[in-house]
Parts: structure tokens; C-alpha cells; sequence
């Protein structure tokens, strides 16, 4: 029991601890940001998590819920996010889906692309956007949960630089991914891995753009303590590149009746950039079948991204 | 920036909250009048005896876990393998292993003893804890059974089966066949020359009790005792036969365990259930079925009782277990308020198990009228309500609604028949959970209204009677004396017949015109006066039961009784277990369980009360609702004791 509340303490001192630092630089975006409330509030370490969005983060950790999770997001001034999943038992199966887009702007005379998860904090008068949609499958083997999941992800932005405000052609780039993943109890909870976006590069105006694969091994765990339930979520992130990214986030939550409850999240993570912050922090209020989740994630300048999931079971 | 949350947000999520929780309802409690009576002047079972209380500890003597097993043991036992009984899943087996430092080929024969300080030789019982947090307990949750029944002459040990508890389905074999080993090593520890329990245990006297898995766990291990084989496997040997006398139940499953298939069987021992109607962990009183297996076959003098005890959990039984019948979190599922206070909820298992040992272990018969009618005992029991069973080997089934379709039929040589029943079949006697399961029990289900359909709600008709008439060669065969009692089993629902239609009289139709016009009048007349018919709502129907039991003899006399005399009548107790409104009606078909109470009449009452009624020539029992105007009961076991032992029957009631 101590040793899981140590691992706990430690998996979230890592990322604190951890200098912000530029990570390789891939695409598309929609890749690399939280896809719910939940995760964004947890530092992004979804891959031993289980709910509706876990189908972006591991496909072996999804389940079937009967159920759907949506999220609305805004970013910076004008930004706006969506995305969407749920699962589904057919046999001994379960399968899920998931859809999630980011639509923002920024300055006309930024040329940089892989585009720097922060940009959506920023504004300007050049459209960008960045979506990820995907299917996954999941069963149980040999006391293992397997998955694995196909995606198409794409990013749509201006063409090149521009300062003019006439014409600003747009240009797509879009890779076919796979994520593979697996998990298992552990100790007291649930270890989760997942090989993440295994595919080819893509080409982006005209060059050719990695896909951030990356392998994310992460821990979770529930506990109880008095009237109050709480979990951890760790997870460390290896890029094939080697840059390497530890988060962590925890959770308590407080339920009066059954079926009510509120929960208070915290989480902190290596960011890619130096532009974001660390943390991310946020709530729930569950009612039943309906849970409201809220995060927020920060960045240089006093930016927010706040995003909002409704969960239906 | 996100906007702030409007106040009226707020203000709508603490109104959906607070909506969702329902309000305490309870049945309307009758307690101050039906535990009134007070008629046994022996000593208050559940109050301490003479001897002074020793405890000790027996075990392994390596447990990891349990220093009392491990520091402490006066007698050391050797483990025993329990695998053939109990299966683990490996992953599991080896945590469990981990946790332990054993696995069920090494399981360890533990208990905790209260014992009495004092010569004996003293009746022996155990009592095994049920399923619950493996790393919580359950043993110690006996202490205050274990200091009263040793204090009144008992050595009472509380076996530690915690080892096998936590997520296993399918091992109550297991748990019960630990019992057996634990009279094994009893009777090592009576026959040793040294020690406290040497020649102290009296053997002959042995009762097993068990709480909600251990409940099932004590009816297998009696059946288990008689047996040369384990019923699964017959390379499994058994040679226990140990005096089992006694078996309690409290708050069991059953059928966790089925030896070969079926529902494990009982015979010859006396056997007391206990159950809680607000039961948030067997929330059906599914121990019933075991109570209606039980037979007694070999013309000993034995009996079987059930206590059904308003607002009592499962858990409250065990001080461990206390009021968390769901778990830790209990208070958030659970509706805690509507629970009898823990005191009140030992007190009863104090009194009634206490009575129930004394009666059946220790012969002392001066209890055992509370286990026929326990209004006897009024002023021992807890204020709540208690629907009580009871019968006893001297029982003969008159009619038990089992084994043929014929209504008109009861047990071979009795008829029966009814007059202006508004209802009348056979049916199997449901729970209340959801599902097909049921009690396994068929009951006649009987229903009256002796109001006559029209505007005069006052109109009644001539009482509806349901009867059973005895053959002569039955009652020959029987040789009914006048200190025989008739008994009836009865649980009231909350169904309402209509009104009876109107006879049609068509021996005086006049069929003139002018008649046929003045009819057609009336009849549009009496239309439009007719006020418009209440909307159904059987729940409100709460007006008391009663009725009376009429026993004719062969010669045509005539005694009555009222059945309420005997015991409560009452309409179905209204249960609520949760908090969430709407979830009682969600996961239960009924708000409440049917427990037939038993009513036990003494022939001799209807003899004194009609003389020329000569009890030796009993025909028929009738039931003619003559008392309330309309309702429908169950009715099960009616049955008659040619000769009752007069023990049950002393210190009667006199409402």
C-alpha cells in the first residue's frame, strides 16, 4: 500500500521536476493534444486510464460503456475543439471510435510546421486545423487486454507564409496510422502500453513530416480513503527519437449519494514546448449516467485552453 | 476566460440532488400492541448466566496474518486441504497465497473460544462468519454471542474463514466441510488428558451456526455429517457423524452450494432462521427455502423456527460487519436510517438464538412458546415487528399446495372447497428480487370481497370460506386428540377483489312491457348515480386482516376462532433499502418480502370455547372471512399436530 502511494507521489514529482524542452518535431496536431476534459486535467496520462476517450490513448483500455463522451473545447481567443468516442461489445470484442478536431488560428507570418501544440493558444487571421479520427478493437487474451487501433489524422494549414490578406491557399497533410496497445493488472491497479502512431512520414508542403510514434507505458490506481475515493495516473512517453516525457495526475473524488459525486483533478506532464505549462487541473460532477468533466490546460501568457466533456452512460 | 458558473446553476444541481434521495417509509409499526404480552416467567435468555467467561484460541500456530493464531493458540491443530472443496483461480490463488502464507491445501483449522468456567461437560457451538473484506475480520464479530452463551453454559467458537472470503463464488462446500474438521479437532481437544477443554466439551450437544455464506455453510455441513461421501465426489470420504442437534442460520444464501445439482437437503435437526427485512447484502429472504426443506423423518422431537425481524440488516448481526451491507461505502447506496439500532438488532439475536439453544440443547422447555407464538415473550424483543415460522416434527401436512394441480385437492384424504371466493388458485410464493427465482413453495392464493357490486357500498354478502375437510379413514389414521393444534401459514397481500356482481334473479322476471320499461329506468337511473370508480392503487389498501378459523366435527358442531388470537396478522411490511428514489422499484418486483407468520390454534381452545365440539372428531377447518370485507392472503402448510407436546403451547396469549 505505501509503495503504490510512493510510485504515485513519485510518478507526479517527475514531470514537475522535468525541464520543458523542445520535442521532435511531428505531426499531425491532433495527435498530441488531450482529446477530453479528463486527460487534460491528468497531464495527458491516459494509457492505463478506462473510459469512453481511452480509445485515443490505448486501444487495449477501452470498454464497452453503453455510452458516449463529448467534449467541447475553446483555445485562446478564437480556438475551438471537438471530439467525441464511445464504445461498444459485439461478441468478445469490444470495439470503439473516436473523432476529435482542433480548428484555430494564427499569424500569417508564422511559417513553422509540425505546428507547435501551443500555437492554439494564439490568434491570428490564418485558419488552421487539426483532426484525428479512428476505430479501434479490443479484447481480453490470456488475462491480457489487447487492442489496436487505425487512424487517419490531418492537419490543414495556409500554404506558406503570407502577409497578404487576399489569398491564403491552404495545404493538407495526412498520415494512416496504427496504435497497438496492451495492459494488465498491477499490483493494485492497471498497467497500460501502447505503441502509439506507427506509420510513415507524410508530406507537408512538399517536405516530409514525421508521425510522433512514440511508446507510452503508464500506471493507474484507485484507492479509498475514509469517505473519499482517489486515483493516480502516470504514464511515461518514449518518442523514437528518444526524447522522453513523464505525467502524471491524481484525482479525488467525493460521492453523498449513489450515483452523485464530485472529483477535484491535478496533473503535470513534460511539455513539447516551452510555450506550455506543466499542469492541468480540473473537475467533475457526476449525476447519474451524465458526468460533466472539465479541464484546463496553460500556456505562456497567461492563454487557457478550457474543455469540456458530458459523458453519457 | 471561462465565465462563472450562474448561481442558479447551483441552485438546480443542489434541487436535483437532494430530489433524487427518497423519504423514509416505513410500515405502520403495531409493536407497542402485539409485544405487549409478556406470559413466560423464565429468566430473560438474552441477559448473562452465572458463569464466569474465559476465552482462548486454537490454530495453527504459524498464522502470517492473525497473531491470535499464531502467539496465542492453546491448542495447536494441523492444517488441512480444502482445495477438493474450493477452487481459486491461479492469478488469485497465488495473491492469496502471498497474503496468507498458505493456500487451501494447508487451510488452517482457527477459532476463538468463550467458554464457561466450570466443570461441564457443556454443549458445543460454532459459528462461522459468511463472506466479507478477506483483511477485515470477521471472527471477532461474535463476541457478544460468544460472553452470553458462555456466560449461561455454552462454549461457543467463532471460526475463522477469512481465508477463503473475498471475490469466490462456489466454495460454501468448502466452508462447510471446515466445520466438520473443526469438530474433529473439538473432539482431539475433549479427549486430550491436559488442557482447559479436556472432558469439558460435551459432544452430544453440538449446534452449528453460520451468518449469510456460514448460514448456508451450517445447513450443508449437517447434511454433509451423515454422509459416507462428498455428494460431488465420492473419492472424497466423509465419516464425521458428530451429534449435530442444532443449526443457525442468520441472514443465509442458499443454493450457493447445490450437491449434485440440487438444493442441498435437511433432515432431524432443529434449525432457527433469522433474516432482516432490510437486508442490503441477501436482500431476499432466500433462507426460507432451506427452512422449507427441512423435514423431520425419524420421530424425535425437533422444530424449526424463523425470525423475520422489520428494519434489520445483514450486517448488524456481526460488530464487525455493522451496518455496511454494501461495503464501505454503504451510507452512499444504502438508506442507514431506516435500521433498527445495532442494540436492538443483537438484542434479538441474543434472545432468540439464546432461547433456541437453551430449548434445544439444554432442554429448556420454558422457550419454546416464543418460537410458536413469540408475543409470549413481548417484553424481551426489541420495539419492531416480527413475522415469526414455526413447526415442529409433530406436524401433519393437511394441505401444502405441492406435487398436483387439482385445487380441489390438499394432502391425500383431504378435499377442498370454497364458497364466494372472489379468487382462488395455486402458485409458487415469489421474492421480492427480480428474476425467476422464488421461494420454491406453492401457496393457495385466496381472495375475498364480500361487498355486493352497486351503489350501497354497505351491501355485503354472505362471508367467502375456504375449506378443507378431513376424510374419516385420515382422521382415524391420525388419532387427533383434544390436545392437538391446527396450523395455518399466512402472509396478507395488498390485493383487493372488486365487489361481487349481483346474483341475477330470473325465477320472478316479470316481462311486461311496463315491467321491462320500469327496469330499463332503473338501470339508467342507478348508472348515473353511480359514483365514478376509485383509480386501483392496491398500496393503499392497508386495512388489517382478520378472519376466522371455524373447525366443524364429524357430528356438524361448529367452534370459531379469530385469527388474530394467535398471532399478527399483518399486510405485506413495506421495505426501502436505498437512498436513490426510484431504486427499490428498480431492482425488486415487491417493496416488501411475503413471509407467511404461522399460526398454531390449540384444539383445545375451540373445545372450550364450543363444548359440544369434540376435537377426536374433527372434519373440516374453515376460514370464513367474515372479519374484513375484502383482501387475498397466501396461504401455505396448513397442518395439523394430533397431539402437540403442551410445552409449545403453554403460557398462551390471551388478546
Amino acid at each position: 500500500m505505501r509503495f503504490t502511494r510512493i510510485l504515485g507521489i513519485l510518478a507526479l514529482a517527475v514531470p514537475l521536476s522535468a525541464r520543458a524542452q523542445q520535442s521532435y518535431p511531428a505531426g499531425p496536431l491532433a495527435l498530441l493534444l488531450p482529446t477530453s476534459a479528463r486527460l487534460a486535467a491528468l497531464g495527458n496520462a491516459g494509457v492505463a486510464g478506462r473510459d469512453e476517450y481511452a480509445v485515443f490513448s490505448n486501444p487495449a483500455q477501452i470498454s464497452a460503456t453503453n455510452g458516449f463522451g463529448v467534449t467541447v473545447a475553446t483555445f485562446g481567443d478564437d480556438g475551438r475543439g471537438f471530439s467525441a468516442a464511445s464504445a461498444a461489445a459485439m461478441g468478445p470484442m469490444t470495439y470503439g471510435w473516436g473523432v476529435s478536431f482542433a480548428d484555430f488560428s494564427a499569424p500569417r507570418t508564422v511559417t513553422g510546421y509540425p505546428i507547435a501544440p501551443a500555437m492554439i493558444s494564439g490568434s491570428g487571421d490564418a485558419d488552421q486545423f487539426s483532426m484525428v479520427a479512428l476505430v479501434a478493437g479490443q479484447m481480453t487474451w490470456k488475462g491480457f487486454r489487447i487492442g489496436a487501433a487505425g487512424k487517419y489524422a490531418q492537419d490543414i494549414v495556409p500554404r506558406e507564409a503570407s502577409t497578404s490578406s487576399l489569398l491564403v491557399l491552404p495545404s493538407r497533410g495526412s498520415a494512416w496510422l496504427v496504435d497497438l496497445g496492451t495492459s494488465h493488472p498491477l499490483w493494485t491497479g492497471v498497467a497500460g502500453l501502447s505503441l502509439q502512431n506507427i506509420g510513415h512520414p507524410y508530406v507537408m508542403r512538399g517536405q516530409r513530416v514525421s508521425v510522433p510514434t512514440q511508446l507510452a507505458l503508464g500506471w493507474t490506481a484507485n484507492k479509498s480513503w475514509g469517505g473519499f475515493d482517489y486515483g493516480y495516473a502516470t504514464q511515461v512517453t518514449a518518442r523514437r527519437d528518444g526524447w522522453v516525457s513523464a505525467a502524471g495526475g491524481m484525482e479525488i473524488s467525493w460521492g453523498w449519494i449513489e450515483g452523485f459525486g464530485v472529483a477535484a483533478r491535478a496533473g503535470a506532464r513534460r511539455t513539447e514546448t516551452a510555450d506550455e505549462r506543466p499542469v492541468g487541473a480540473g473537475f467533475s460532477f457526476t449525476a447519474d449516467r451524465l458526468v460533466l468533466d472539465y479541464g484546463a490546460t496553460f500556456y505562456t501568457g497567461n492563454a487557457m485552453a478550457h474543455r469540456l466533456t458530458v459523458r453519457w452512460r | 476566460m471561462p465565465r462563472p458558473v450562474p448561481r442558479a446553476a447551483l441552485v438546480m444541481t443542489a434541487l436535483l440532488t437532494a430530489a433524487c434521495s427518497q423519504a423514509l417509509k416505513f410500515s405502520k409499526d403495531d409493536s407497542a400492541t402485539v409485544l405487549s404480552y409478556q406470559t413466560i416467567t423464565a429468566p430473560n435468555p438474552s441477559l448473562p448466566g452465572a458463569f464466569k467467561v474465559r476465552t482462548m484460541y486454537y490454530g495453527s500456530g504459524t498464522d502470517k496474518q492473525r497473531k491470535e493464531f499464531k502467539d496465542s493458540v492453546t491448542y495447536k491443530t494441523k492444517p488441512v486441504d480444502v482445495s477438493p472443496y474450493a477452487t481459486i483461480a491461479p492469478a488469485q490463488a497465488a495473491d492469496r497465497k502471498k497474503y496468507w502464507g498458505f493456500d487451501l491445501k494447508a487451510a488452517p483449522i482457527n477459532g476463538r473460544v468463550w467458554y464457561p468456567d466450570g466443570a461441564g461437560p457443556f454443549p458445543l457451538v460454532l459459528v462461522v462468519h459468511g463472506n466479507h473484506n478477506p483483511e477485515d475480520y470477521s471472527d471477532p464479530g461474535y463476541d457478544y454471542l460468544g460472553k452470553l452463551l458462555a456466560s449461561r453454559g455454552f462454549i461457543l467458537a467463532s471460526l475463522d474463514e477469512n481465508w477463503i472470503n473475498g471475490a469466490l463464488r462456489g466454495e460454501n462446500d468448502g466452508r462447510a466441510w471446515m466445520m466438520l474438521k473443526h469438530l474433529e479437532s473439538w473432539k482431539r481437544f475433549n479427549d486430550s488428558t491436559a488442557g482447559p477443554m479436556s472432558h469439558k466439551v460435551d459432544l452430544t450437544r453440538i449446534a452449528l451456526m453460520g451468518h449469510s455464506r456460514g448460514g448456508e455453510a451450517a445447513a450443508v455441513a449437517a447434511a454433509f455429517n451423515t454422509l459416507k461421501y462428498y455428494p460431488d465426489d465420492a473419492k472424497q470420504k466423509f465419516s464425521f457423524n458428530f451429534a449435530i442437534k442444532s443449526v443457525v442460520a442468520i441472514a443465509p444464501v442458499d443454493a450457493q452450494y447445490m450437491p449434485t445439482s440440487q438444493y442441498t437437503p435437511l433432515e432431524n435437526v432443529n434449525y432457527l432462521l433469522l433474516h432482516g427485512s432490510h437486508d442490503g447484502d441477501v436482500a431476499t429472504a432466500v433462507g426460507m427455502r432451506q427452512y422449507e426443506r427441512l423435514r423431520f423423518t425419524d420421530g424425535q422431537p425437533h422444530f424449526k423456527s424463523m425470525f423475520f425481524m422489520y428494519r434489520a440488516n445483514h450486517g448488524q448481526w456481526n460488530t464487525v460487519w455493522q451496518n455496511k451491507d454494501n461495503g464501505p461505502r454503504s451510507g452512499r447506496t444504502l438508506d442507514l436510517r431506516t435500521l433498527v439500532p445495532i442494540e436492538d438488532q443483537r438484542t434479538e439475536g441474543k434472545l432468540v438464538i439464546s432461547a433456541f439453544l437453551e430449548a434445544t440443547l439444554n432442554g429448556k422447555s420454558e422457550y419454546l412458546p416464543m418460537f410458536r407464538d413469540h408475543r409470549t415473550a413481548g417484553h424481551w424483543f426489541p420495539k419492531t415487528m416480527y413475522t415469526t415460522r414455526f413447526q415442529e416434527s409433530g406436524y401433519r401436512a393437511v394441505a401444502e399446495y405441492e406435487g398436483d394441480i387439482d385445487l380441489a385437492s390438499g394432502a391425500p384424504g383431504v378435499t377442498i372447497d370454497s364458497d364466494s371466493l372472489a379468487s382462488w388458485k395455486e402458485n409458487v410464493i415469489p421474492f421480492r428480487g427480480r428474476g425467476t427465482d422464488d421461494q420454491r413453495t406453492n401457496a393457495a392464493w385466496i381472495g375475498w370481497n364480500n361487498r355486493i357490486a352497486g351503489p350501497d357500498t354497505l351491501k355485503m354478502g354472505r362471508p367467502a370460506s375456504y375449506t378443507l375437510t378431513l376424510s374419516d379413514s385420515l382422521v382415524k389414521a391420525w388419532k387427533i386428540t383434544a390436545n392437538g393444534a391446527v396450523y395455518l401459514s399466512i402472509a396478507p397481500t395488498k390485493e383487493k377483489p372488486s365487489p361481487r356482481a349481483l346474483p341475477r334473479d330470473t325465477t320472478t322476471r316479470d316481462t311486461s312491457k311496463a315491467a321491462v320499461a320500469a327496469r330499463a329506468k332503473a338501470t339508467a337511473d342507478s348508472i348515473k348515480k353511480v359514483p365514478k370508480p376509485p383509480k386501483p392503487n392496491p398500496a393503499a389498501d392497508t386495512l388489517p386482516i382478520d378472519f376466522t378459523v371455524e373447525l366443524v366435527d364429524a357430528d356438524g358442531h361448529v367452534a370459531r376462532m379469530p385469527l388474530t388470537r394467535y398471532a399478527p396478522v399483518r399486510r405485506p411490511l413495506e421495505v426501502r433499502l436505498y437512498r436513490r428514489a426510484g431504486r427499490d422499484e428498480q431492482r425488486f418486483q415487491n417493496l416488501f418480502e411475503y413471509v407467511p407468520q404461522t399460526f398454531v390454534l390449540p384444539l383445545a381452545d375451540f373445545a372450550t370455547s364450543t363444548p359440544d365440539f369434540k376435537p377426536e372428531r374433527l372434519k373440516s377447518i374453515r376460514l370464513r372471512f367474515d372479519q374484513t370485507f375484502a383482501g387475498t392472503i397466501i396461504l401455505d402448510d396448513v397442518g395439523i399436530n394430533p397431539a402437540i407436546d403442551p410445552k409449545y403451547v403453554a403460557v398462551p396469549v390471551r388478546p
